[in-house]
C-alpha cells in the first residue's frame, strides 16, 4: 500500500525560449510485480522488468523520462524507463518499466576484431546511446579483450564481454547499469529476518564443464577459405581452437554425463579461458539451490553473496540469482540463492550482567569467521514489585565467532528504578528525548 | 450522531464500531518462531443501521441517495471515545427492508451500511516498526540522576532530588 512511482514527462516546449513544462508526480501504485535476477554464470543477460498499476487519472505517456520505483521511505527500487503503457481503467495505468539494458537488444553492432581493446573501450561499444547509464567497475576496466566478435545485438556482444570479464550487470536499486564482479565478502541475513521456512533442492549435476579458446593470426585468402573457423574482417584471420575441460570432482560415480559446452565464444583465449573455468565451476559444479524469504529493506539483491539459515542451527552461503519482493510498511523478499555450500556456524551466548549477578542472556547461532556487533537493549525486570530498568554500559558487543563455544559478557547500570509508585532515576547520561532506546521518551 | 459530507444526520440508528489492526501480505512466521507482524495502520469501520420512525421517512430517503451514490468515498464524523472522529471513508453492503403492512400501509425500515475507512486511523512508523520489541516507560521529560517522580491522575510529576538516590554506585 505505501510504495510509489515517481515519473515525470516532457508537456511541451517552448519553441521560442526552449522553455520545458513537466508533467508527471508521485503517484500509488497496486499489484507490483518485481522480481529482479542476474545471470552470474555470464550464460545470458536477463532484462529485468516491473509490472504494477499506478493510481492517477493523469494521461501517461510511455516516453517518460522520470521512473522510478519507491518503498515507503522513498527508498528507491529500480529506475528503469516505462516501455509499456496501458490504460485499464479511468483512474488506472498498467505500466511495464524494463530495465536500460532492453534498449541494448534493439542495437546492431558490426563483427569487431579485439586486438588492442580494454573492457572499458568494448562495454563502451555496447551502450553508444546510453552511456551515461552504466558504470564499470574499476577494477574491471583494463582486462585486455582479445578475440573476434561477430555481427550480434548490443545485449549479445555485452553478454559475451561479461563472460570472459567475469562480471554480472547489476541494475537494481541503482540509476543506471552497474557492471562489477561478484563481491567474495558475504552478507548475513539474521534469522530474526528470515521466514519460516527455507527450501533446499538439488538440481542435476553438472558433471563437466568444456571451454573452447581461440588463438587468431593473420591469415591469407586462401587459408582464410580452406578454415571453416576463420574470419574476413577486415583481412583474413585463422583461429586456431583449443578445448578446456574441467570435470567435476564432487558428482557422483553414476551421475548421469550433463557436461555444459561453450564452444562458439571467440572472446575466449589462452589468457583468460583458465579463469573462466574456475568461475563457472563455482557456480555450476555446486547443485544445491536454496529459496528463503526474507524481510528485505533494501539490504539484499541479485548477485550477492549471502549467508542464510536454513533452520536455527544451519546455515549455507550462497549467491542470489533472483529475488522476488512484496512490499508493506517493509518489504519481504523470496531470493533464489544457486551454488549454496554449508557453512560451519558456531553458538554465541552474550551475558547481561549488572555488578556480579547475570540479569539476561541472548544465545545467537553464527557463521565461524562472522564479525559481530550486536546492539545491547535495555533491560526491564520486575522482581518482588520493584521494577528495574538497566543501561548498558556499551552499546553493543563486538568480536567475531571461532569454531566451538563463543561467550561475551556486556556490564549494565540501573538507569530507572519504580517501587513504592515512586521513580528513581539513576543512571541516564547520555539519554536524551531523542534517544532510540525509548527508555525515555 | 453522524455526518457525511458535512451534513448532520439525527435519524435514530445503532452504530457498531470496528478498529481493524491492518497485518500486511508480508507478514509470517519466521524461522526463530516468532511472528513478523508487518502493521499497515488501523482503519475504522462503522457499520449504521437505522430505525426511523414514520415521520422521518422524508431524511430515511434523502439518505439513501447519499449512501447508494457510486463515488469513491465520503467525508464522515462519527462517534469516537467520547468525541467524534473525522474519516474518509468507502461504503459497503446497504440493504434494507420494503414491509407491507396487514392494513396495507407499506414503509421501509432499517437500512444498514458498512463503512470502512480509505485511509488508517493510525500509522505506525517504519523506524517503530524496524526497531520493535521496547517496553515503552513513562514519559519523563527532563531527567536528571537523583531526581524522583510519582505518578499522579496528571501522569508523572517530579517530587523532588532525594538525598539517598545513590548516583555513583551503580
Amino acid at each position: 500500500m505505501t510504495y510509489y512511482i515517481d515519473l515525470e514527462w516532457i508537456i511541451s516546449i517552448d519553441p521560442g525560449t526552449g522553455e520545458v513544462v513537466m508533467g508527471g508526480g508521485q503517484y500509488p501504485i497496486k499489484n507490483l510485480s518485481f522480481s529482479p535476477q542476474v545471470d552470474l554464470t555470464g550464460n545470458s543477460l536477463p532484462i529485468n522488468q516491473y509490472t504494477c498499476d499506478v493510481i492517477t487519472a493523469d494521461e501517461i505517456p510511455v516516453d517518460c523520462v522520470g521512473h522510478r520505483l519507491r518503498d515507503a521511505r522513498g527508498l528507491s527500487w529500480a529506475e528503469w524507463p516505462l516501455t509499456h503503457v496501458q490504460r485499464i481503467a479511468a483512474n488506472c495505468w498498467r505500466v511495464t518499466a524494463s530495465s536500460w539494458l532492453w534498449g541494448l537488444q534493439y542495437t546492431e553492432l558490426e563483427p569487431k576484431m579485439y586486438t588492442t581493446e580494454t573492457a572499458a573501450e568494448a562495454v563502451a561499444e555496447c551502450f553508444p546511446e546510453y552511456s551515461s547509464d552504466y558504470s564499470l567497475a574499476e577494477d574491471l576496466q583494463d582486462i585486455p579483450i582479445r578475440g573476434f566478435c561477430p555481427a550480434q545485438t548490443a545485449r549479445e556482444r555485452l553478454t559475451w564481454l561479461l563472460f570472459v570479464i567475469g562480471a554480472y550487470a547489476d541494475d537494481t536499486y541503482t540509476d543506471g547499469v552497474e557492471i562489477k564482479a561478484v563481491d567474495d565478502t558475504p552478507a548475513l541475513i539474521p534469522l530474526e529476518y528470515t521466514f519460516m521456512r527455507p527450501a533446499e533442492d538439488t538440481r542435476d549435476w553438472v558433471t563437466g564443464l568444456s571451454v573452447t579458446a581461440y588463438t587468431f593470426r593473420q591469415g591469407t585468402e586462401a587459408e582464410w577459405q580452406a578454415d571453416e573457423n576463420s574470419f574476413q574482417f577486415p583481412v583474413p584471420w585463422i583461429a586456431t581452437p583449443q578445448k578446456f575441460d574441467l570435470t567435476n570432482p564432487d558428482a557422483p560415480e553414476d551421475a548421469r554425463e550433463n557436461i555444459i559446452e561453450w564452444d562458439a565464444l571467440y572472446l575466449v583465449n589462452l589468457d583468460n579461458v583458465s579463469g573462466i573455468l574456475t568461475r563457472l565451476a563455482q557456480y555450476w559444479f555446486n547443485p544445491k539451490e536454496v529459496q528463503l524469504d526474507c524481510v528485505n529493506n533494501h539490504d539484499f539483491k541479485p548477485g550477492d553473496l549471502v549467508q542464510a539459515y536454513t533452520d536455527t542451527d544451519r546455515m549455507v552461503m550462497g549467491y542470489v540469482q533472483q529475488m522476488n519482493s512484496r512490499f508493506g510498511l517493509q518489504s519481504r523478499s523470496t531470493l533464489k540463492l544457486i551454488g549454496a555450500t554449508a557453512v560451519t556456524g558456531a553458538k554465541l551466548t552474550v551475558r547481561y550482567t549488572y555488578q556480579n549477578g547475570i540479569i539476561g542472556k541472548a544465545v545467537y547461532y553464527l557463521p565461524v569467521g562472522h564479525a559481530y556487533s550486536i546492539a545491547n537493549p535495555y533491560i526491564d525486570r520486575t522482581v518482588k514489585g520493584t521494577r528495574r530498568v538497566y543501561r548498558p554500559q556499551e552499546s553493543a558487543v563486538t568480536g567475531t565467532i571461532v569454531d566451538g563455544e563463543n561467550t561475551v559478557t556486556a556490564a549494565y547500570d540501573i538507569a530507572l528504578e519504580y517501587k513504592g509508585k515512586r521513580l528513581y532515576i539513576y543512571s541516564v547520561d547520555g539519554v536524551t528525548k531523542q534517544d532510540e532506546t525509548g527508555v525515555i521518551s | 450522531m453522524f455526518s457525511i459530507d458535512g451534513m448532520q444526520w439525527t435519524i435514530p440508528c445503532d452504530i457498531t464500531r470496528t478498529a481493524i489492526v491492518q497485518s500486511s501480505e508480508i507478514s509470517g512466521k519466521l524461522l526463530n518462531g516468532e511472528y513478523f507482524n508487518d502493521v499497515e495502520g488501523t482503519y475504522m469501520q462503522y457499520e449504521v443501521t437505522l430505525c426511523p420512525n414514520t415521520q422521518q421517512m422524508g431524511q430515511y430517503y434523502s439518505l439513501y441517495q447519499v449512501i447508494s451514490q457510486p463515488v469513491d468515498g465520503h467525508q464522515f464524523v462519527f462517534p469516537y471515545n467520547g468525541s467524534t472522529v473525522e474519516i474518509t471513508a468507502r461504503i459497503e453492503d446497504i440493504s434494507d427492508v420494503y414491509v407491507r403492512m396487514p392494513n396495507g400501509g407499506v414503509y421501509w425500515k432499517g437500512v444498514s451500511f458498512t463503512v470502512i475507512s480509505n485511509a488508517p486511523t493510525y500509522e505506525p512508523t517504519l523506524s517503530g516498526a524496524i526497531s520493535r520489541g521496547l517496553t515503552p516507560l513513562p514519559d519523563v521529560l527532563e531527567p536528571e540522576i537523583g531526581d524522583t517522580y510519582t505518578y499522579t491522575a496528571d501522569g508523572w510529576v517530579l517530587v523532588g532530588d532525594v538525598g539517598d538516590a545513590d548516583t555513583t554506585a551503580y
